[in-house]
C-alpha cells in the first residue's frame, strides 16, 4: 500500500498517448492497453514527475471542482489500481 | 532462372520471380524479394501456431492448401512454394493480401484494412470489415468527385520524424458483381480474382495516385438495420479501439507488434479525424453515403 509520504512516478517504459481528453496507454511487454478517464488522465500526466498522494490532491483541487474528501478518495483508489497493475514506480 | 520483375506497392520496391500484374512496374533497388522455392517445414524460436500457420516476430509460414505455401522473413523476403497445377491467380490473391500484410507488420508498419482516396493532397481512408463496401465507396467518390484512388483493401501507415504518413497500395480493386452494377462498370473483359471466386479484379490505373500523403480523415464503416445513413465523430479512447480493430490480420499477429501499432495508431489519430458511419444493410444507400462523406470532407 502506498502511504502518503511516498513519492510515485509512472513507469518509464509505458507508452501513452492523448486522444482528445483521454489517455490510452500500453505496457509494451504484456501488450496490455489501459484507458484513462479525464481525471485519471490528468493524474497520469502529473505522474510524469514524482508526486506524493497529497501533492496530487493539492494540484487537482486547483483544477477540478471537487471537495478535498472526494478528491483524496478518488486519487487513492486510482493509485491503488495502477500500483496493482504495475504501472508506477516508487520514486 | 526466372525473369526478375520489379514492382512498387505500399511504398516499397519488390523484386519478384512471379509476375504481379496488379502492382505498378518500378525501377530501383528492391527492398523485398519474392522468390519461388521451398518453404521450411517449421520456423524456429518463440512461435505461435494457428490454423495452417506459424508466426514469430521475424518469421511466418502459411499453407493455403491446395494452392501454395508461403514463407515470410525479416520484412524483406517472401518464398512461394506453389502446389502442382495451382492457378497463378489463386497464388497471387494470397500473396498480395495476407502474405504481404505480414511482411508489412514485420517491417514495423501499420497495415490497415482500409481503402482510400486522395483529397487535396491528403489521404481519406475507409476502414471496414470485408463486405461492407470499402472498395465501392472509394470508387464511387472517384467517379463522382474525381478524387484519385490510393488503396482498395490495405492501406499502410508509417511515420517520419513523428508525423504519420499514408502510403498508396496498388491500382487494382476487388469487386463483387453487385458493386460492378452499382458503379455502372462494364464487366466485359474483367477477370475473376481467382479461378473459382466470382469477384472481379478491376484495374484502376488511370485513376490511381502512387505516392505518400498526410492523413486527413479515417471513416469507419459499419452496417446497420436502420434505413438511414448515420455519421458520428469518434473521440477519445474509442477512436483508438475502433482503429485497432481494423489492423489487417490482427488475429494472426496478435500482440507481436503491439508497441509499433500503438505508436503508429496514436500518431495517425493525432493528425486525422475519425468518423463512424452506419450504413443500411439493405437497399442502395451509395448516393446518400457519398453525400455524407463529401460533406464531412468539406467541413
Amino acid at each position: 500500500m502506498i502511504n502518503e509520504n511516498i513519492k510515485i512516478v509512472r513507469k518509464k517504459e509505458l507508452l501513452s498517448s492523448r486522444m482528445d481528453n483521454e489517455i490510452v496507454m500500453m505496457h509494451p511487454e504484456s501488450g496490455k492497453y489501459f484507458a484513462l478517464n479525464p481525471v485519471a488522465s490528468r493524474i497520469w500526466e502529473l505522474l510524469e514527475e514524482p508526486h506524493t498522494i497529497n501533492e496530487l490532491v493539492e494540484k487537482l483541487l486547483r483544477e477540478f471542482d471537487v471537495t478535498e474528501e472526494t478528491c483524496t478518495n478518488e486519487v487513492s483508489v486510482f493509485i491503488e489500481e495502477i500500483t496493482e497493475k504495475k504501472l508506477i514506480d516508487i520514486s | 532462372m526466372n525473369t526478375i520483375n520489379t514492382y512498387t506497392a505500399f511504398g516499397l520496391i519488390f523484386s519478384s520471380e512471379i509476375e504481379i500484374p496488379e502492382f505498378l512496374p518500378a525501377i530501383g533497388e528492391a527492398q523485398v524479394s519474392i522468390t519461388l522455392g521451398n518453404v521450411p517445414a517449421n520456423i524456429s524460436g518463440n512461435l505461435t501456431e494457428g490454423f495452417r500457420f506459424q508466426i514469430s516476430k521475424n518469421e511466418f509460414i502459411i499453407r493455403f492448401k491446395p494452392w501454395a505455401s508461403f514463407y515470410v522473413c525479416n520484412g524483406d523476403k517472401i518464398i512461394i512454394e506453389p502446389e502442382q497445377d495451382s492457378d497463378e491467380r489463386d497464388v497471387r490473391v494470397f500473396l498480395i493480401s495476407s502474405v504481404i500484410a505480414i511482411l508489412l507488420h514485420q517491417r514495423g508498419l501499420l497495415p490497415l484494412h482500409a481503402s482510400g482516396i486522395k483529397v487535396n493532397n491528403k489521404a481519406v481512408l475507409f476502414s471496414a470489415n470485408s463486405g461492407i463496401g470499402k472498395s465501392t465507396i472509394s470508387l464511387a467518390l472517384n467517379r463522382k468527385y474525381g478524387y484519385p484512388l490510393i488503396a482498395d483493401d490495405i492501406t499502410v501507415i508509417s511515420e517520419k520524424e513523428g508525423r504519420p504518413i499514408v502510403h498508396s497500395s496498388f491500382p487494382s480493386a476487388k469487386l463483387w458483381q453487385e458493386s460492378v452494377d452499382l458503379l455502372g462498370i462494364s464487366n466485359e473483359g474483367l477477370q475473376y480474382i481467382r479461378k473459382d471466386v466470382f469477384k472481379y479484379r478491376y484495374d484502376n490505373r488511370p485513376d490511381f495516385f502512387n505516392g505518400i500523403l498526410d492523413p486527413l480523415i479515417v471513416f469507419v464503416l459499419e452496417n446497420t438495420d436502420d434505413e438511414i445513413v448515420e455519421i458520428n465523430e469518434v473521440k477519445g479512447i474509442e477512436k483508438f479501439n475502433v482503429l485497432r480493430a481494423h489492423i489487417f490480420r490482427l488475429r494472426m499477429v496478435n500482440e507481436l507488434y503491439a508497441s509499433e501499432h500503438f505508436k503508429l495508431i496514436s500518431n495517425l489519430l493525432n493528425c486525422a479525424k475519425c468518423y463512424k458511419i452506419l450504413r443500411p444493410k439493405n437497399g442502395n444507400s451509395l448516393d446518400e453515403l457519398c453525400s455524407v462523406v463529401q460533406s464531412a470532407i468539406l467541413k
